[in-house]
């Protein structure tokens, strides 16, 4: 993107975000913004959940805005192998909604800092576990320091003919990552996301739309020693336990996207509030070794599909909230055989032959259930569960290797928002939730070179532990909140939050994480 | 206005291109198919009289990246092979053939990271004698120690054959590239594929019938010829280098000439003259090494003949290599990172078909060629089958004349 777009692209945001603080809170008079006001002002928000901004409008588009910093330290061992035995993270965000005449306009903004302490299995890429399997891996302990910085917006534009609406979406994601420890790593990893969409409503009731979505990542990855006396073992890996080993300071890796994709939506608007949404797309992802001379490394073909139901059922004083998803994610993986040219052509490096060598199959099954018992735009009780059902299916085709899982998760939730005090509107809002996951099922078995490698029985076989274990989690928040002054909509809050999670195995233990956030709503 | 809709256009035109341009891209990609196993056939050839049969002969596909090796023997006059998973293999055919009149031959042929993708594809090998040298590089300690030392490395050369041979004269070389890489360089095409390249030589010394080497004995030449387990060296080391029969003395005072013999510096960048460097460090990674000889008669100065120099046709670099007949080769090995670096080979197939290695630099460990029978005298017979993936046990403590072979008479602790 160049600089003339990046900057209008921030500037829309910006507007998104900071128009509130510029504006003159004591408009609305009727609201407040509470921590649950907020959220319940957000659970009514049925279009925001989907990628459809044309649809916004149809939702409540009162504006608000927040920002919250937050600092998260979590640690213990039951962790997926490349999560780091102690994470900390510092964020800072800020979202706002805004109506100007009749254009609605959101934006978000965040920074997070995050420090993973003590990972392992991960020598080449920010997030290991982005549906990339082509990255390098070694086994020393280390470090990563890294910092992401998100930006999103939506734009409803005016309605035409008060019965078609336009929308656009975007994200601009950016992070950086380094490793440590050698073999370290430098990495930039920038994902752009844009989503036009149109509502058509035919009626007041009924109201169709539909988005495209495109997005393009990249990511460098620059791996070198900085004491280069001593070379270091790493693995070139490709995927469920496949690896090739090598010896120095690793490779720079350019990883290239695209991603188009398209979704439906239907939305009924009456005594409920309906929504069905289905959203499908299809990512083309490369890893190219080196920059000056690049090798065909691995190419991903990647399908999602999403669909959504949403369902808002506002009573006397109670609201109900329905919610199902279904996601389906398949990945194939490719391998290429190259050559490097050495004639006197010095043609770099050819691709003799391609061909699928691994498939990743991911389904997650989501149902979830909330009550609320509302008190003017807040309310004084959520009450809630979730069901889970997630199912994985990889194959490494020749030598056939394979992991299967399938486990089924469930969690109930309670809030309880305590009306301290009307003065300054004084509240406290407490929040307990409790959860199980069960494995009913799962295998993992590898039939590939060297099954002797840390790859397969470290960091493949340590993830499928972990993937498979049966445990409980506990967690538990405060947060009180009051405004600046009584004419103010201005709202701070602290926040208070730990969560505790069981696991029913002897080798893996137990994870917790203890959070403090502060933060003001507009 | 005008303006504004012509940027508008070509900013859509490019944008129509960059699309279309990774269109093709995901096309290729949609159009990948799953991998599926795959037959091939091999017709081996060779031109030894009355020799028409290959029954008996031994074939190997390997591929080292997959970490497959599947070995069969040749029934006929070719032979297939099922459920190949497409790759880079490395195919030898050895053994030993009779022809029509009884006499026995060693055969070997090889392909070198020869690519195999399409099914059904017939591959062509030349088999010929077999080069069964009298002197093998019986150990190579390259890797270094503990504690970032590299001065210990030693090369240990033996006498395999039942005849006394003499080390006068013979030449010693580590090839270049020094490192393994697929990023061979570029050398000129007149040469065809009979020479190797260096980017210094060195010469045993001697009359001529000054340092014999008889069966079963073994020479060692160290790059520096010290205890190397004194505590002013590195007591981490694996080894005490002092009783080498021959060194690579570069004139560095802070590591002095040792009572080992000095080898004879031959050529580095078109000269004579060692330059300055401060000694003679071959990859602790591992290098390609070579004995040769000159044949009698034949004068080789690649000093005062710049036909047996050439520069790296892949760079501009002036560097100035020296050429190796590959015929002049006596033993040839190359070594590497870790078995997945033999598809970054840089020696002929024909004088090593395979690589060896330790996996680590500065481990303390070494290569040493396999004992395959015993002399009457308990010195070692030795495998060399030119595949230093078979012939060397990898990872060894370095060690001198294991397996019981001899010190020459003439070794300085001796006298």
């Amino acid at each position: 993107m160049n600089k003339n777009k990046q900057s209008l692209f921030i500037l829309i945001i910006a507007i998104g975000i900071f128009y509130p603080f510029l504006s003159n809170s004591q408009q609305i008079e009727n609201l407040n913004h509470t921590p649950a006001a907020i959220e319940k002002f957000k659970l009514n928000q049925i279009w925001n959940k989907t990628d459809n901004a044309a649809g916004l409008s149809l939702d409540n588009t009162d504006y608000y805005s927040l920002f919250e910093a937050s600092y998260n330290l979590e640690k213990g061992d039951f962790k997926r192998p490349q999560k780091g035995l102690k994470e900390n993270e510092l964020n800072f965000g800020t979202e706002g909604g805004v109506k100007i005449k009749n254009w609605y306009v959101w934006g978000n903004f965040s920074y997070k800092r995050n420090v993973i302490k003590d990972a392992n299995y991960n020598a080449s890429i920010i997030d290991p576990y982005r549906g990339m399997p082509y990255y390098i891996a070694d086994s020393n302990l280390s470090n990563w320091n890294n910092q992401h910085y998100d930006l999103s917006f939506k734009i409803n534009f005016p309605k035409i003919n008060n019965k078609i609406a336009l929308g656009l979406g975007g994200d601009y994601l950016a992070s950086l990552g380094a490793k440590q420890r050698d073999p370290r790593t430098e990495n930039y990893f920038m994902k752009i996301r844009l989503t036009p969409s149109i509502v058509f409503s035919p009626n007041m009731k009924n109201h169709f739309g539909a988005n495209l979505e495109y997005y393009n990542l990249k990511e460098e990855s620059r791996m070198e020693n900085i004491n280069t006396n001593i070379s270091q073992t790493y693995y070139r890996l490709y995927g469920l336990g496949n690896s090739i080993i090598g010896l120095g300071s690793g490779r720079s890796t350019n990883y290239t996207g695209d991603n188009f994709g398209g979704g439906g939506q239907y939305n009924f608007t009456g005594k409920v509030n309906l929504l069905l949404s289905s959203n499908y797309s299809l990512k083309f992802e490369d890893a190219r070794v080196s920059f000056s001379t690049p090798q065909d490394e691995g190419s991903t073909e990647q399908r999602v599909w999403v669909n959504k139901l949403l369902l808002h059922i506002p009573g006397q004083g109670q609201s109900h909230y329905i919610y199902g998803r279904y996601t389906k994610r398949d990945i194939n993986g490719i391998q290429y055989i190259t050559q490097r040219d050495n004639s006197e052509s010095q043609s770099g490096w050819i691709t003799l032959f391609k061909s699928i060598r691994s498939t990743y199959s991911e389904k997650l099954y989501q149902f979830g259930y909330d009550w609320t018992k509302d008190k003017a735009n807040e309310y004084s009780w959520l009450l809630g569960t979730q069901l889970e059902l997630y199912n994985k299916s990889d194959i490494y085709l020749i030598p056939t290797s394979y992991k299967d899982l399938k486990n089924v998760f469930i969690n109930i939730h309670s809030k309880k928002n305590v009306f301290v005090s009307e003065h300054l509107r004084k509240r406290l809002l407490i929040d307990i939730s409790a959860g199980i996951n069960k494995n009913i099922g799962g295998e993992y078995v590898y039939n590939g070179q060297h099954a002797d490698y840390p790859i397969v029985t470290q960091l493949e076989q340590g993830d499928f532990n972990f993937l498979t274990t049966n445990f409980k989690t506990l967690g538990i928040s405060a947060t009180y909140s009051q405004q600046v002054k009584n004419s103010s909509l201005a709202n701070i809050f602290f926040k208070v939050e730990a969560n505790y999670s069981k696991a029913n195995e002897n080798f893996l233990k137990y994870r917790n994480l203890f959070g403090l956030s502060l933060g003001c709503n507009f | 206005m005008k303006k504004k809709q012509f940027i508008n256009a070509i900013g859509l035109l490019i944008l129509i291109s960059v699309l279309f341009t990774n269109c093709s891209r995901y096309k290729e990609i949609l159009n990948t198919d799953k991998i599926k196993l795959i037959h091939t056939t091999v017709n081996p050839s060779i031109d030894i009289n009355g020799l028409e049969s290959f029954e008996g002969l031994k074939i190997i596909f390997t591929n080292f990246l997959e970490n497959i090796k599947i070995e069969k023997e040749i029934t006929g006059t070719s032979i297939s092979v099922e459920g190949l998973i497409p790759g880079i293999y490395t195919i030898v055919i050895s053994g030993k053939a009779a022809n029509n009149e009884g006499q026995l031959f060693y055969l070997n042929g090889s392909l070198v990271n020869y690519p195999i993708f399409n099914d059904n594809e017939t591959i062509k090998i030349s088999v010929t004698g077999l080069r069964i040298s009298p002197l093998v590089f019986k150990e190579i300690y390259f890797a270094g120690s503990p504690k970032n030392y590299f001065r210990d490395q030693f090369y240990e050369i033996y006498n395999n054959s039942d005849s006394p041979l003499y080390l006068d004269g013979l030449y010693f070389a580590a090839l270049y590239p020094t490192i393994a890489t697929e990023n061979l360089p570029v050398w000129p095409e007149s040469d065809g594929k009979n020479f190797v390249y260096s980017d210094r030589l060195w010469k045993f010394p001697g009359n001529g019938t000054q340092y014999p080497l008889k069966p079963g004995e073994s020479c060692i030449v160290s790059q520096f010829a010290a205890n190397h387990q004194m505590g002013i060296y590195n007591p981490s080391s694996s080894i005490d280098c002092s009783s080498s029969e021959f060194e690579f003395n570069m004139n560095n005072k802070n590591f002095p000439d040792q009572p080992a013999v000095d080898m004879v510096h031959v050529f580095s960048n078109g000269s004579s003259a060692m330059g300055t460097l401060p000694q003679y460090l071959t990859s602790v990674f591992g290098g390609a090494y070579v004995i040769f000889k000159v044949p009698d008669g034949v004068i080789y100065d690649p000093v005062g003949d710049k036909t047996l120099q050439t520069k790296n046709l892949a760079t501009t670099s002036t560097i100035l290599y020296a050429k190796i007949p590959i015929a002049y080769v006596l033993d040839g090995v190359e070594a590497g990172h870790n078995e997945t670096m033999v598809k970054a080979k840089r020696m002929a197939g024909v004088l090593d078909a395979g690589m060896t290695y330790v996996g680590a630099t500065y481990n303390g460990l070494g290569v040493a060629r396999k004992k395959i029978a015993e002399n009457e005298d308990g010195t070692p017979v030795l495998q060399d089958t030119n595949n230093s993936t078979d012939d060397f046990d990898r990872g060894v403590v370095p060690m001198f004349r294991r397996y019981n072979s001899k010190m020459p008479s003439w070794n300085h602790t001796l006298n």
